[in-house]
């Protein structure tokens, strides 16, 4: 009788190579009811661990295999205490590594089984802990006879394990693979300590007893060690932030008032409907004990002006009526049982959007306010996926980075992929990749190290408080940032019933914090109640100007529908609504573009019935599937599935780490609907619908809750365009670079000014048609000067350069920047760029007794190409004039603008453009394809490159930026782009035309 | 005033040059060589061919493969390059004892002097490149002034076969060139500052440092130096080359690798290499580097010094110093290990017989055999094996 009470797998931070699912796989073979896994410093994986037990009937064992610089010992629980001690146990091991075993357990010892090979650590272990809680561990690599005199020696027990790291001998090649990559070094480099033997596989108990022949005794002890370990884990408690019942109480009455005042400024008249919504909500939210939780949040909210609440809780009225989100749910008819249901047994999480740049101040008053000891964040388990295994292995075989970067550079780092080699090797991707023996090798060997957990980082939000210590719960580690973390990520961290706030940082939120202040600014003389001033009150919905702009697809900037897929999707559609626009956004998604096709053709007028009476649901969405709600009560209808159960589905969707049971699902879906009646195409069709929410897919509540910020933001570019460009720019925020917002401004008719020492602030500002670039948009200049600058002239505006220079002490590089950028050009109108540099330079190189140069040594004209470079290095592109515009006259006339693109449909024609964006896809039959965004002087234009053309000329966007094309223009809804043909680098092409003048002189 | 002569040699894509010695089938080929054959490997040398294909002086492996993959890449031989420099440094060193080379294929003469006993400069310099091309085939062109820095920039900007700038005319050669050739511009400050002024011709420098009090403000400790060049002024003499005795021994890797077994084993057989020959000087050297290339590019070294010409001491010494130079994990192409300022070795005999002893014994039992067979008739298996022999 034998159980492995000492594995580890890919939870092992870069040395165990088995998945959860192998170690259950390989246990179920080997007959063993129980296993522990006793990860390296950590219960990173634990409840994962429990879950994937539970799937193959397994007793899961919780357990650590302590590994310091001075010491090594396996631990197990018992029971509950056991559990919390061990969290206490790893929490320390996390703060000090260096510490002696016996320093960190003294305290902590209750509830715990204790297994070391080393003579040291139990004489010193036996001291704190009973030894019927301390065993001699006696693992491969080790004489049994050693190991039984030393448990005579000590009067302990003897205990075999496995001490497994990987699946069979052949593993023990990607073992070393992984430690060097760790360690930082080649496999050849590895020392003895730092990895492990071939000995450390999976064996039965028949290859365990064949390895410790002596040990029959010490195999059972195995055997009855995991018969004393605590293996019924629940975690369907959620563990609230709140205290006692009597807080509870108190909570309850709290949020009631809250609510109820703030409905008073939501909505002017409280009538049934409201107060019906509210009761109801309010009921719910106490029988599940909600109400601490909210009020948390609220509290947290209230800290900053502007947020938006994401996910299902914009479906609550309390949430609305508390300002943690901003959609009326009444109004949008979103349904508040996708938040809180009375069958659910998890909790849902808040999701809340602050300004990014106040999201820090936030967490900080979040830790404050709860302390370290109830409060850490969520962390980010960092696993190698293709790229990042790819990188790591070329490394350790030492591949030099550009090597690396050939095949990497390929793939996305989101891309899970199996079987790289001969994805690799068949992939159109690769095809111009020069593949040789080490690059298959690699290719391998990354394979079987996708999965491996590296490292845990900061998670970009999420914040767990609970009511007491969270050492008890889960073990906690610093993060390199300084911020305390959890062990597990937020799957791990919602299935074990912890509570998180998520709290994310959102550019556009601070971009309409930014715009509001500067309209402020511009119009100061505007009466008080002008309705701008306020991010609450600004109504955009049904404003004309707004949705004009949102028809037209002028939405660069505008928060989460600006990417070209969605402008094209406004613009084909020429519907443009709340409602519509809650549909647009949860409708892109990659695996959805069929169902877009469809929608534009029905908003179009084409004629369209449900699929099935049954799912009248899905009226609102012109019958396609667009909510995850959708698929809940698809499935519910259909399969007959309880709430509870169609959550399931829904979560399994979402998550990459449950996708191997959508198969499982599909035929569950299909046995239990056909049974129920529906036809054969209804259940096909729907199943595709549901489908293609594999990946990401959004609930009504969050889309319409992002829709509204949209509004919000178009309303803004509408009305104010040049406050709001100024905004998106100086939060660098969204889709495209500070060059294409600055474009977008352009054709928006707004002057770019370039900066300007008396009227540049450090952010962009825009004001009626003009826009004027902020100082921090001089690549070089150093915030500190900036800073001085304005605090100066805070005093008085510089009335010379020579003003300047004397009132501003600056280091050269600084001056310099300021020059290159033009500051001073207006302060000097009558001198060129060479006079105000010289002048510059020789004030600031004096080291004392400063005075100005007088000469005027030389006279140079400032060329158009000179202007264009300083342009270039002092923002990184040009300003006065567009990059394409340099090329137009050398090039034929034959090429076209952009602006007339509509004039030659169906026509081939030439055009230039600078790539704005680009985005690659996959075709149905899995060849990639690429959708890029150019623009010219005129206007932006979106083009296609199929797949034919994309393995022509795919890898030419790797590194070039400025294309001459030929393509079809073609129409799709009244929406005109180009299918791309050839193309080629504007200047490789204008070389190329040289070098053919060059030769024809030649031979002429 | 006494007019020096002073000759620059620049024997322009020496590199490929050597390389149409070696195959003459590729003098009308699209050739390029590359400092190493990986994606990130860039062009050294390149066949005029080659660039009207588009490719250019430091274009990357890798989008020469894109770009054009019919051109011949040629990796970088740095032991047929020194050695033809030195073969042509010998020869030059016939027409004056003033030589100064400087890099691969570029030379300063000093002919004070000759001017009086061979007449014409000019007829000088086309007797030299004459010679040049009939003992190695290689082309050369000559710049001839009065200084190293004008001489210098006439064979950088000017493609006649031979050009002179005679005395007093250097400031006006220089007028209308880009500041880029004056080697104080390369200094940071200097070339920011040049940048910053927009400054595109020396002529701007020279009206500038008309102006002594703001161009010492502005150039600072560089001015006056600055100032001399911009008026092509240079007292730098032409150095003849102390000639370092040496020893250097490379190895190109079969096949790139990190192999740690491989690449000790390499190291060891040049290790042994070196040791065979300080025996046969019966000299210690004071000064052993071991330099390592990487496939992207990146180099580096270790120097140390042997303390006996034992072979057990030196591939200890060696090893040691190839273990601190490889610190990172790439992949190796070349290892090389040089040895120079040798010093006679001692050694004192004592009555008992030390493992130094021993190992010298078995060294040089080893030696007779090479000597007789020859180096690589007596290897171990595992530098056959690296060797890719086995």
């Amino acid at each position: 009788m034998f159980i492995h009470l000492n594995t580890h797998s890919v939870y092992s931070p870069m040395s165990g190579l088995l998945s959860l699912n192998d170690l259950m796989d390989l246990s179920k073979n080997s007959s063993m009811a129980k296993i522990a896994l006793t990860d390296v410093n950590g219960l990173w994986g634990f409840i994962r661990f429990v879950q994937h037990a539970r799937n193959k009937k397994i007793s899961p064992i919780a357990g650590v295999n302590i590994i310091t610089p001075v010491d090594e010992v396996v631990i197990l629980v018992e029971n509950q205490n056991g559990y919390e001690n061990l969290c206490r146990i790893i929490s320390a091991v996390h703060r000090n590594l260096n510490q002696p075993i016996i320093d960190i357990v003294k305290d902590k010892t209750i509830g715990l089984f204790f297994l070391s090979f080393n003579e040291k650590t139990l004489k010193s272990l036996k001291k704190v802990v009973p030894s019927t809680h301390l065993f001699v561990e006696l693992r491969p690599g080790f004489q049994e006879q050693v190991i039984y005199n030393l448990g005579q020696k000590l009067k302990l027990e003897v205990v075999v394990t496995g001490d497994v790291y990987f699946k069979s001998r052949n593993d023990h090649s990607t073992h070393l693979t992984l430690r060097a990559i760790y360690h930082n070094t080649t496999r050849y480099n590895l020392k003895g300590s730092q990895y492990k033997t071939s000995k450390h596989w999976f064996r039965n108990e028949e290859e365990m007893t064949r390895i410790f022949p002596n040990s029959l005794n010490a195999l059972n002890n195995s055997y009855y060690l995991a018969d004393r370990c605590k293996t019924d884990w629940s975690f369907i408690n959620t563990i609230f932030p709140g205290l006692s019942l009597k807080d509870t109480h108190r909570s309850n009455k709290d949020l009631k008032e809250k609510v109820y005042s703030g409905a008073k400024k939501r909505y002017e008249n409280l009538n049934e409907i409201v107060r019906y919504r509210i009761e109801y909500e309010l009921e719910l939210i106490n029988q599940k004990g909600f109400s601490p939780y909210f009020l948390i949040v609220e509290d947290v909210v209230k800290q900053t002006k502007s947020t938006i609440g994401r996910g299902s809780a914009a479906a609550s009225i309390v949430s609305y009526c508390l300002f943690i989100t901003q959609v009326d749910p009444i109004k949008h008819k979103l349904h508040f049982e996708r938040f809180i249901h009375a069958e659910r047994e998890d909790m849902p999480d808040i999701d809340i959007d602050f300004p990014w740049d106040e999201r820090e101040d936030i967490l900080d008053y979040i830790f404050k306010k709860y302390g370290d000891e109830r409060t850490a964040m969520v962390s980010n388990q960092v696993f190698l996926k293709p790229r990042s295994a790819i990188r790591e292995v070329g490394k350790v075989y030492g591949l030099s980075n550009e090597e690396i970067n050939s095949v990497t550079k390929r793939i996305s780092w989101y891309k899970s992929r199996n079987n790289l080699e001969s994805w690799i090797q068949n992939d159109p991707k690769f095809s111009n990749l020069d593949i040789d023996k080490t690059i298959i090798n690699i290719l391998k060997e990354s394979d079987k190290i996708i999965g491996s957990f590296r490292y845990s980082s900061v998670h970009p939000g999420g914040v767990v408080i609970v009511p007491d210590e969270i050492q008890k719960y889960v073990p906690v580690l610093k993060a390199p940032k300084g911020v305390q973390i959890v062990e597990w990520e937020k799957d791990q961290v919602e299935d074990s019933g912890l509570l998180k706030i998520d709290i994310l940082g959102n550019r556009s939120l601070s971009v309409v914090r930014d715009t509001i202040k500067h309209i402020n600014l511009n119009y100061e003389g505007l009466d008080s109640d002008n309705k701008y001033f306020n991010y609450h009150s600004i109504q955009p919905i049904g404003d004309n100007k707004t949705t004009e702009m949102m028809k037209s697809g002028k939405t660069m900037g505008v928060f989460y529908i600006e990417s070209p897929a969605t402008r094209q999707l406004l613009l084909k559609s020429g519907v443009v609504n709340f409602e519509h626009v809650v549909i647009y956004s949860s409708i892109i998604r990659p695996a959805a573009n069929k169902y877009t096709n469809i929608m534009l053709a029905r908003i179009h007028g084409e004629k369209w019935n449900l699929i099935h009476p049954d799912l009248d649901f899905l009226e609102e969405s012109y019958g396609i599937m667009v909510y995850e709600e959708q698929v809940s009560m698809a499935v519910m209808k259909m399969a007959g599935l309880k709430y509870s159960e169609a959550e399931v589905l829904r979560k399994m969707m979402g998550r990459d780490s449950m996708h191997h049971q959508i198969e499982s699902w599909r035929k569950f879906f299909i046995t239990r609907s056909s049974r129920r009646g529906y036809s054969e195409d209804v259940i096909r069709n729907v199943w595709e619908m549901i489908s293609s929410f594999v990946g990401y897919s959004f609930c009504k509540p969050h889309s319409a809750s992002y829709a509204m910020l949209s509004f919000t933001c178009a309303y803004l570019k509408a009305h104010f365009p040049s406050e709001f460009l100024g905004a998106v720019i100086s939060n660098k925020g969204g889709f495209y670079s500070s060059y294409a917002y600055m474009s977008e401004a352009r054709r928006f008719g707004i002057k770019i000014i370039k900066p300007d020492i008396n009227k540049s602030h450090y952010e962009w500002r825009g004001h009626e048609n003009k826009l004027i670039m902020g100082l921090m948009s001089i690549q070089k200049l150093k915030k500190k000067a900036v800073h001085t600058i304005l605090d100066e002239r805070n005093t008085g505006y510089f009335e010379s350069l020579n003003d300047f220079l004397v009132r501003i002490n600056l280091d050269l590089s600084d001056a310099m920047a300021l020059t290159n950028a033009g500051c001073f050009d207006t302060l000097e109108c009558n001198s060129n760029h060479q006079e105000i540099a010289y002048r510059v330079a020789g004030y600031y190189l004096q080291n004392r007794n400063h005075h100005f140069l007088s000469g005027k040594p030389f006279k140079n004209k400032i060329q158009d190409e000179d202007s264009f470079r300083l342009e270039l290095e002092s923002f990184g592109y040009p300003v006065s004039s567009h990059p394409i515009s340099r090329y137009r006259h050398i090039l034929s006339a034959r090429i076209k603008y952009a602006k007339d693109i509509s004039y030659y449909c169906g026509k081939s024609i030439y055009l230039m453009g600078l790539c704005i964006t680009r985005k690659e896809s996959i075709t149905r039959s899995s060849q990639p394809m690429e959708f890029l965004t150019l623009e010219d002087e005129t206007d932006i234009y979106e083009c296609v490159l199929f797949p034919n053309a994309f393995k022509e000329f795919g890898d030419l966007l790797q590194w070039e930026k400025l294309f001459i094309i030929r393509g079809v223009v073609e129409e799709s809804f009244g929406v005109y782009s180009i299918a791309i043909e050839k193309m080629a680098s504007i200047q490789q092409w204008i070389k190329r035309l040289n070098r053919n003048k060059n030769s024809l002189a030649y031979k002429n | 005033m006494n007019v020096r002569d002073v000759f620059h040699i620049r024997l322009r894509g020496l590199e490929l040059q050597a390389e149409h010695i070696i195959d003459p089938t590729l003098k009308t080929r699209s050739v390029a060589i590359i400092s190493s054959s990986s994606s990130n490997g860039t062009i050294i040398s390149l066949s005029p061919e080659a660039k009207e294909e588009g490719l250019s002086y430091g274009m990357k492996v890798s989008k020469i493969r894109k770009i054009n993959s019919s051109v011949r890449l040629l990796p970088y031989n740095k032991t047929l390059y020194s050695n033809l420099n030195e073969y042509i440094y010998n020869t030059l060193s016939m027409f004056t004892p003033v030589v100064e080379p400087k890099g691969i294929g570029n030379f300063f003469l000093d002919m004070n002097g000759m001017r009086y006993i061979k007449g014409n400069v000019q007829n000088n310099g086309l007797s030299i490149l004459k010679s040049i091309k009939d003992k190695t085939s290689i082309f050369g062109q000559i710049g001839i002034s009065s200084n190293k820095l004008v001489s210098q920039t006439i064979t950088t900007v000017i493609s006649e076969k031979i050009h002179e700038v005679k005395n007093g005319f250097e400031s006006r050669f220089f007028s209308n060139l880009n500041p880029i050739l004056l080697p104080t511009v390369s200094e940071k400050p200097v070339s920011s500052l040049i940048k910053f002024l927009l400054i595109k011709r020396i002529k701007n420098i020279q009206e500038m440092s008309n102006h002594q009090n703001e161009f010492k403000i502005l150039f600072g400790i560089h001015s006056i130096q600055l100032a001399k060049e911009s008026h092509g002024k240079d007292s730098r003499p032409v150095q003849s080359l102390q000639k370092q005795d040496s020893i250097l021994r490379q190895t190109i890797l079969p096949e790139d690798t990190n192999d740690k077994n491989i690449l000790d084993a390499l190291v060891k057989d040049l290790a042994e290499q070196i040791a065979f020959e300080l025996r046969k000087r019966w000299q210690l050297s004071n000064k052993i580097k071991v330099e390592i290339h990487y496939t992207d590019g990146y180099q580096s070294e270790q120097v140390g010094k042997t303390k006996s010409i034992d072979d057990f001491s030196i591939v200890e010494v060696c090893h040691l110093l190839f273990e601190r130079a490889n610190h990172r994990r790439n992949r190796i192409r070349t290892i090389l290990i040089h040895a120079s300022h040798f010093a006679p070795y001692s050694h004192q005999i004592t009555m008992f017989r030390t493992v130094n002893d021993q190992n010298m014994d078995l060294s040089k039992a080893i030696e007779n055999i090479r000597k007789r067979y020859g180096v690589s008739a007596l290897q171990t298996a595992n530098i056959f094996q690296a060797l890719g022999k086995i």
